[in-house]
């Protein structure tokens, strides 16, 4: 267990980084970038996850954000190989300010809201998150999460299963090559190939 | 309970069913077989059914099934009542409907809508025997618009010709009007008499409550029964072509001849005096409804005569004689004579009939002219015809002892004792009308004849060669209803020649004569012997007039029609009164200003322009403004969708903290 | 300082950086990167209602961590449907730029 101390300063770390990497991940040109630093805001909100007593889903968090997810996303990236020349060309400044603006308006809802909110503050009053010897030992452990996620949330999770079979589908079916439009396709892969060259 | 009753309807409906739906595959044979086969059945059940009343039997009832039921309020039931008066008229329809379904399988022969013929005038039968049959009045209303309806399809038969649907649909509305006050007088019926059935309407009890009530009206108060028995009585000129609705009778000869025999002379167009006897005590109940009644008869009667006298188409003629003839049997009602009129009724069936089909034969032979100016001297061509349109001429004009004459008599009689035995002022001037047109009928009828069939021939040479009796049914058809013109009188020979007025007593319209004294009955018998003496003579006086004018004097005609007051009246009988122009002006041309006037209005300006065109063009204005924000431009979406997000937020805080406060 | 209303704010934070991203960026990928940003930042919001809801649970009580792994889930299923689309779409266009998309004008 960390102290108290210990784990506020790793808290402030942990958030700075996290808001740190985002706004790096919404800001880089090229994509490439952006995934590295979405790479590390996954990491930051797993270390997140950790410090709320969730380790299995900090591990989760890793193994799928990181070792699936953001493969895939490198993966496309590396296909569609984005250079200088073919990224888009972004949004002129009023439009960004546009956006932030929206985005500033919608925080400043958000935190009026927080900091309003009546169930919120009090534990706010009461000096944060209440320590573990407050909760059952056993929360957040695997086995209780566990015992938990297939003993009362059995349907969901196998509706999840059936989700993400669709998922798996639905991009195969997507990807796939037709037949009838094998041509087409040949033709854009070649007029890739010369806008390439 | 007797469910033969249904059969009588339902034979000829299954042959319009036959011939409707399969007889374009039946071929000739089969569909005539058919069409002919089913109304003789008909008229075997009928004669089944009469011979049983025949027999001592009561009035037969079929109580069918309920079929408009609302408990307390209207409760009709589909049921079938057969006493001698639908009796009589049932074997009337059969009977000569089945003659004139055989004639028409000679006249029609080679038609294309051979079958179409055939079903509709199956239709019709069965109609008509709905109608004739119907125990209460909203069945009969079936039948009544059923056989307009039949009416209408069989006028405009030829439909091809524009000038035959004009005249169909002139028939069909014309008698629209009619319908609408008889529907009115159900109405009327089911609010005083609470109830529909006939004879509910007949019973002496309920007439003397419902006499009782009075109804007021704008112009005055009237009593329910009157007003009953004035719409019954508008729906029925409507049916039989009575003042003011008699437009469309003589346009409905656009029809095939046989068709005017059967429905707009023989059936059809007498249901309106049939709709009268069968609720005669509820039109005795009513002075002031039979007096409108004889007044309506008597003028139509000289009306349609007197334009009868310039007609030229040897149909035209005997459509105008049929109305007059009508006129003859409501003024009959209207003097008490129910059964005079009901006599009438089955003579001018059989005698009008026999005309029609006897023009009908002409007109066959003559390939389908039409214009009696343009023929003449038929009596060597068409002899068998010849003696047979004589015989119905006789008989309609009143010559005894042909049908007519005994129940013209009747009718004359009736008026004879109620203007002069019981002094009523107006029916005095009521017989004299009905006796002047007796003599008038003679004349044109004569008239009629000596034009088509004797004198010299205006017949063009081509077609004269081809001119012969046609033969097989149309033959047997005319010679069946000779004798039964001829002899049809015998059905109900009066008492003071020794009869027994056995048709007035087995309908029950008979006014019992057994109550009078010896000495008042000898009077009421002197009396019938001088009316029956003086109608003898007039019509005997119209005939040598006819014959005369239109046989060696034609001096006498010219110079007649050359005088100035002939040349008025010639003029006038030619114009038909100018009645159809003055309808055209009062009615046709305000409807149709008025209906070109809504057309503009509510059709092109409010449905055509606001509802339909200014919709759409609301629509596709409003669809140009908003296309502009489907810009297809993804980043703009999600914007906007922020946008919403936030002032779905916005929105969700003022609540959470309105709930908060609370 | 390490409270539920701090964690609340971090996660208000960066769910509005995912979505400056989403509304400003044009290049397809960034913008799914910054959902998958905004996901992550509810997420760190389940779990820490979830944590405080644990309290007067005797046995424990998951369901903020239950619906984050679905959420996670749903993630992945997304990612994989987005990242298709958006290979469809490089193929057919050559570009991965959201205004090639405008196909839906006219």
């Amino acid at each position: 267990m960390l102290s108290p101390w210990l784990e506020h300063l790793v808290f402030a770390t942990v958030a700075a980084g996290a808001v740190i990497s985002s706004l790096l991940v919404v800001t880089r040109r090229n994509p490439i970038y952006s995934a590295l630093f979405l790479i590390v805001m996954l990491a930051t909100v797993s270390v997140m996850f950790m410090l709320l007593d969730a380790p299995f889903l900090g591990f989760m968090q890793l193994l799928v954000y990181g070792g699936a997810i953001m493969v895939l996303y490198l993966f496309v990236i590396m296909l569609i190989n984005p250079r200088e020349g073919n990224l888009p060309e972004e949004g002129g400044a009023i439009e960004s300010a546009f956006a932030a603006g929206v985005a500033l308006l919608l925080f400043s809802l958000l935190a009026f809201a927080i900091s309003n909110s009546a169930e919120v503050n009090k534990f706010a009053i009461e000096g944060g998150i209440p320590a573990m010897a407050e909760i059952p030992l056993s929360h957040g452990s695997i086995a209780a999460f566990g015992l938990e996620l297939f003993h009362n949330h059995l349907l969901v999770f196998e509706v999840t299963s059936i989700l993400i079979l669709v998922g798996i589908i639905g991009a195969v079916h997507l990807t796939m090559r037709r037949k009838s439009s094998a041509k087409n396709s040949l033709q854009s892969e070649e007029g890739a190939v010369t806008a390439d060259v | 309970m007797d469910t033969n009753l249904l059969w009588i309807v339902l034979l000829p409906f299954l042959g319009f069913l036959i011939n409707g739906l399969l007889g374009r595959k039946l071929g000739h044979k089969t569909v005539s077989v058919i069409a002919c086969l089913l109304p003789v059945l008909s008229f075997v059940v009928s004669y089944a059914a009469w011979s049983r009343l025949v027999d001592g039997a009561n009035a037969l009832h079929w109580n069918g099934f309920p079929w408009i039921w609302l408990e307390g309020t209207l409760e009709v039931p589909f049921a079938l009542h057969f006493d001698g008066l639908a009796a009589v008229m049932c074997l009337v329809i059969t009977g000569v409907g089945s003659v004139i379904h055989l004639y028409s399988i000679g006249y029609m022969k080679g038609d294309p809508g051979y079958h179409r013929y055939f079903s509709y005038l199956n239709l019709f039968t069965a109609f008509m025997l709905l109608l004739v049959l119907a125990d209460n009045l909203l069945l009969m209303f079936i039948g009544w618009e059923g056989v307009g309806l039949c009416s209408y399809l069989l006028i405009g038969f030829w439909y091809e010709d524009d000038a035959n649907c004009a005249a169909g649909k002139k028939a069909f509305i014309v008698n629209r009007i009619g319908d609408l006050a008889f529907l009115i007088g159900m109405f009327v019926c089911l609010q005083h008499f609470g109830s529909l059935d006939i004879s509910m309407l007949t019973s002496a009890e309920e007439i003397t409550r419902v006499s009782a009530e009075t109804l007021t009206f704008p112009w005055g108060a009237a009593s329910v029964v009157t007003t009953i028995a004035v719409l019954l009585f508008i729906g029925a000129t409507g049916k039989s072509a009575q003042i003011p609705l008699f437009v469309w009778l003589p346009d409905a000869m656009a029809g095939p001849t046989p068709v005017s025999a059967l429905i707009h002379a023989a059936t059809m167009v007498t249901s309106g005096v049939y709709l009268c006897c069968r609720l005669m005590p509820l039109f005795e109940a009513s002075p002031a409804a039979m007096g409108l009644i004889a007044a309506v008869g008597a003028c139509t009667a000289l009306l349609a005569a007197f334009i009868a006298f310039t007609q030229n188409d040897i149909k035209k003629v005997l459509a105008y004689s049929t109305i007059s003839q009508l006129g003859y049997m409501f003024f009959a009602v209207g003097m008490g004579a129910f059964s005079a009129a009901l006599f009438h009724l089955v003579t001018h069936a059989f005698f009008k009939a026999l005309l029609f089909l006897g023009s009908g034969s002409v007109i066959h032979a003559m390939h389908h002219e039409q214009d009696m100016r343009k023929m003449g001297g038929l009596r060597n061509r068409l002899p068998f015809t010849h003696i047979t349109f004589l015989i119905g001429t006789l008989a309609i004009a009143g010559v005894p002892p042909l049908a007519g004459f005994f129940s013209k008599d009747e009718i004359l009689f009736a008026g004879f004792q109620q203007g002069f035995l019981n002094a009523v002022g107006s029916a005095q001037l009521f017989w004299l009308i009905s006796f002047l047109t007796a003599g008038m009928t003679a004349f044109y009828m004569i008239r009629c004849v000596a034009m088509t069939f004797w004198g010299e021939s205006h017949v063009e040479e081509s077609l004269e060669r081809n001119v012969h009796e046609p033969g097989g049914w149309i033959g047997f058809a005319l010679f069946v209803l000779a004798i039964a013109s001829a002899l049809g009188g015998f059905l109900n020979v009066p008492e003071f020649l020794g009869g027994h007025a056995s048709l007035g007593h087995f309908t029950g319209l008979h006014h019992s004569t057994s109550d009078l004294s010896v000495d008042q009955l000898r009077s009421l018998h002197v009396s019938e012997w001088q009316s029956m003496l003086l109608s003898v003579l007039i019509a005997g006086s119209g005939l040598m007039l006819g014959i005369h004018c239109y046989g060696k004097g034609r001096d006498l005609r010219t110079s007649f029609n050359d005088s100035s007051a002939g040349k008025a009246l010639g003029r006038l009988s030619a114009s038909k009164f100018y009645v159809d122009e003055i309808y055209d002006r009062i009615f046709v041309r305000p409807f149709e200003t008025l209906s070109h006037l809504l057309f503009i209005l509510i059709d092109r300006i409010i449905i055509d322009g606001i509802l339909v065109n200014g919709l759409a063009l609301l629509t596709r204005s409003t669809g140009n403004v908003f296309r502009r924000i489907q810009t297809g431009y993804i980043p703009g979406y999600l914007l906007t969708f922020g946008c919403g997000v936030l002032v779905l937020i916005f929105i969700l805080l003022n609540f959470l903290r309105e709930g908060g406060a609370q | 300082m390490f409270s539920l209303p701090s964690i609340l704010y971090l996660s208000a934070l960066l769910f509005c950086i995912g979505t400056y991203g989403v509304l400003a960026r044009r290049n397809i990928l960034i913008v799914l990167m910054s959902l998958e940003l905004m996901l992550n930042a509810v997420n760190i919001a389940l779990v820490a209602f979830g944590r405080v809801h644990a309290l007067g649970a005797p046995a424990g009580e998951h369901g903020g961590q239950i619906f984050t792994l679905m959420v996670l889930a749903v993630a992945a299923a997304e990612a994989s449907i987005g990242l298709s689309l958006l290979l469809v779409i490089w193929r057919r266009w050559q570009s991965i730029d959201l205004r090639t998309l405008c196909r839906l004008n006219n």
